[in-house]
């Protein structure tokens, strides 16, 4: 009578049985369900909420506890990947809230509560009992610590104990960040004198198998070794000459450049192997020739857009020329494919293709661009979305198919990949034109010289409008650049977009649903949140 | 013109000293001032603003109760108050009490009661509008939408009920310690000044974002077990002053419990105990 529809009515999905057994039974209860169903993690919010919802048609008795079987059946997923991370790897976050309300004695920093193991409440055990195996132990308020900790990319993996009220804000971070984590309900949401179920607690603290999960990456690791690739000395041995022309594309290849797309090859290689660590010639010449591209089409686009600068310097059509920095331009192009072809690469063939093809889907979105620019005409949602997606992603599936290629992933993953930075690039353009409407004037954003999806939501609403700013706009009118942002309808379209970009990272990340290898998996979950991230 | 007396009694699990609270009534009575007595102001002003009316519009006025920046917070942040009124506060212990009754009239009349009958325990926080900066921390991290945004961007208290009794989370949370609770048993969260070490910030948190999440765990348990060992240390070495310090009869005591510990050891002479 009241689950009727697929969302149980939150309010009646609040409560938590207050007795171990049945808890204990409903956790039983969750793993044969799992054994029917293959639960990759990361799960996504609306997989959880599916999945209970399929545990609650099986067993209507239990649509009193939606939210907990939802935080069960998460649990559930990623048990067997906490059980391979050792335990000083592991973080404990404890609510203070389980501390005597009354007679606490202890401290606080800004991190949480500096328990001094009085005895008092049962923290003392707790902590004593994950201090003995190793564990990083925080007991902190509300979501703040939780939140910080998720959000630093760092954390491998977390143990929370918490009300469910405190998981609804946390899951979603954690979600995001791809972090190995299980969560416990405390039996109480009454924030003082809180309990937790020991038994289930002790159960999940002292989980470890015998193997070791080696999947979790450090980007920012990763991301300063693949930069020690890019030093002159380095680029000279792979560029293997000492021509004028040549030190000057090793010189704008070293100055520079966060290496992203190189950092990306690698750690999809290393997600797929399941190691990191060891990086021969082959895959740094790859991790090269990526970035070869990359910085061939910043000296084009910088030519194209008349910029005259780039990382805060003159760009390289500003040190020299533009007939020299288109030259250079096309050098890089061509090391790019020569160190693919010399790499040694196994799946050579795959590569080329792989690059040629992103090559020209670049330029295709680059002369998409160009002629609409001469015909000063307006584009549409969908003229704009193509040019986003043909501009964008191929150079970040350039880099993932390289590290999946590398890896001898099969067909299906690389197709997946290929999804996956469609959707990846057009959100990260999205987010990028959302930025240039973030300013407080807008010189470029106004769909005169870069193509704009927040200019094209509202040309199609007031086309009129639109081209009396866009005639203001020619005539170098300038105060319109800040009264156009300025315009409420602009503001209701930066919204649109804002959604826009929300629905291509779901896209994205729903893509990766069918994805068996779960430390892929994980790592592209990551990889979208850092490429595209929250309120930028 | 005499000025009004008020004196809140916090009496829904209050914190202040019952004792206090009578031994300034008995001596306004015994000069025969007129006083309100209100049971509970942080209840009344929530439950039944109506009947503080006389303090709101009251042209001059002292009260006692808690700390004088929870009482003048919470009636500002009622916002009744008319601010050409001026109004005093003053904690019930303070002890320049005899100096003020020495200025008020006597046999001014017999006092009033501001009942609080409502079983709800007010609990709740106020928020100090001069230290505020609308930083919105504390509405993000109350999980119980306790708080809201006006549309002036003020930070508002606007959903005091749902405020968790004895949680006083958000008061940690804000930068500036401008929330606070009247019924809080610490200083500075209940309005008091803190002994300054509240103030103190690590930088634990740029630590966090910005080096190795473990390594920053481990020598933050490090340290806090060395303050540990620190605090057990010196609390034995006050012990150990008090013993030394103590009179004569310790010392007979003592010196018994050295002599039984010296028998202990069964007539082994020229222990190195004594």
């Amino acid at each position: 009578m009241i689950v009727r529809n697929n969302q149980p009515n939150i309010s009646f999905g609040n409560d938590l049985p207050q007795h171990p057994e049945k808890l204990k039974q409903i956790r039983d209860l969750i793993r044969d369900y799992a054994a029917t169903c293959e639960l990759i993690p990361p799960l996504q919010e609306e997989e959880v909420i599916f999945h209970s919802g399929e545990l609650i048609r099986k067993h209507p008795d239990l649509f009193l506890y939606q939210k907990l079987l939802a935080v069960m059946i998460n649990n559930y997923a990623w048990s067997s990947i906490v059980a391979g991370i050792p335990f000083n790897r592991r973080i404990l976050l404890l609510p203070k809230c389980i501390s005597h309300s009354s007679l606490c004695p202890a401290k606080y920093d800004e991190l949480g509560l500096l328990c001094e193991q009085c005895g008092r409440c049962d923290l003392a055990s707790i902590i004593g009992q994950a201090d003995e195996l190793g564990y990083h132990t925080i007991v902190s308020e509300g979501t703040t610590s939780a939140s910080l900790l998720l959000s630093s990319g760092q954390v491998e993996c977390v143990i929370g104990v918490g009300c469910l009220h405190s998981f609804e804000r946390s899951f979603p971070l954690a979600v995001k960040e791809a972090v190995p984590s299980l969560a416990i309900p405390l039996y109480n949401n009454d924030c003082k004198d809180s309990k937790v179920d020991q038994i289930w607690l002790d159960e999940v603290l002292s989980m470890r198998s015998e193997t070791t999960w080696r999947g979790w990456l450090n980007l920012d690791t990763l991301q300063s070794l693949v930069r020690e690739w890019f030093t002159a000395d380095r680029l000279k041995v792979f560029f293997g000459s000492e021509e004028d022309t040549v030190n000057i594309a090793v010189r704008w290849m070293e100055t520079d450049g966060k290496r992203w797309r190189p950092m990306i090859m690698v750690a999809v290689y290393d997600a797929l192997l399941g190691e990191s660590g060891a990086y021969d010639d082959t895959i740094q010449k790859l991790a090269v020739s990526i970035e070869c591209f990359h910085k061939a089409s910043l000296v084009h686009d910088d030519i194209v857009d008349e910029d005259d600068e780039r990382y805060g310097k003159p760009t390289l059509h500003k040190q020299y020329d533009i007939p020299v920095a288109l030259n250079i331009g096309d050098l890089l192009l061509g090391y790019g494919y020569q160190m693919i072809a010399e790499s040694g690469a196994k799946h050579m063939r795959k590569l080329l293709k792989v690059a040629a093809y992103g090559h020209r889907d670049l330029s295709l979105g680059q002369g998409e661009e160009l002629l609409w620019r001469s015909n000063e005409k307006l584009l549409s949602q969908e003229e704009i979305l193509r040019i986003f997606s043909n501009k964008t992603s191929p150079a970040f599936e350039v880099a993932l198919q390289f590290g999946a290629i590398l890896a001898d992933a099969d067909e299906a993953i690389l197709n997946i990949i290929s999804k996956y930075s469609n959707a990846l690039g057009i959100a990260y353009q999205i987010n990028d034109d959302l930025d240039d409407f973030k300013q407080e004037s807008i010189a470029s954003g106004f769909n005169t010289i870069q193509p704009s999806l927040v200019s094209t939501l509202l040309n199609q609403k007031h086309p009129e409008k639109m081209q009396e700013w866009f005639e203001r706009s020619k005539n170098k009118d300038e105060s319109i650049s800040t009264e156009f942002l300025q315009w409420p309808e602009t503001k209701q379209a930066m919204k649109e977009a804002e959604e826009m970009l929300h629905s291509y990272k779901r896209t994205a990340l729903k893509s990766l649903k069918p994805l068996t290898n779960t430390t892929l998996k994980i790592l592209l979950t990551r990889l979208l949140n850092r490429i595209v991230p929250e309120n930028s | 013109m005499s000025k009004q007396i008020f004196i809140c009694g916090c009496e829904k699990d209050g914190k202040i000293e019952k004792a206090s609270v009578q031994k300034l009534r008995n001596t306004l009575e015994e000069k025969n001032i007129a006083y309100t007595y209100i049971e509970d102001m942080c209840g009344t002003i929530l439950k039944n603003p109506d009947d503080l009316e006389s303090l709101y519009n009251a042209k001059d006025a002292i009260v006692f109760g808690c700390q004088a920046r929870a009482m003048q917070h919470l009636v500002a942040n009622s916002g009744r108050k008319a601010n050409e009124n001026s109004t005093e506060y003053h904690h019930v212990d303070e002890e320049s009490q005899n100096e003020w009754f020495s200025t008020l009239e006597a046999n001014t009349g017999a006092p009033l009661k501001i009942k609080y009958s409502d079983s709800w325990k007010p609990w709740y926080p106020v928020i100090d509008y001069d230290r505020c900066n609308g930083c919105r921390k504390c509405l993000n991290f109350c999980l119980f939408s306790v708080y809201s945004v006006e549309d002036d961007g003020t930070v508002v208290v606007s959903a005091s009920a749902n405020c968790k009794d004895m949680c006083p989370a958000c008061a940690r949370v804000c930068p500036q310690n401008a929330i606070i609770f009247p019924k809080h048993a610490e200083s500075p969260i209940d309005g008091g000044e803190g002994d300054g070490t509240e103030n103190e910030k690590t930088d634990i948190l740029e630590q966090i974002q910005n080096d190795d999440v473990y390594s920053v765990l481990s020598a933050r348990r490090k340290n806090f077990q060395v303050s540990l060992l620190k605090k057990d240390q010196f609390k034995m070495a006050e012990e150990e002053r008090r013993t030394c310090c103590s009179g004569a009869d310790k010392k007979e005591e003592e010196k018994k419990a050295e002599k039984r510990a010296c028998d202990c050891k069964n007539g082994e002479t020229n222990s190195s105990c004594c």
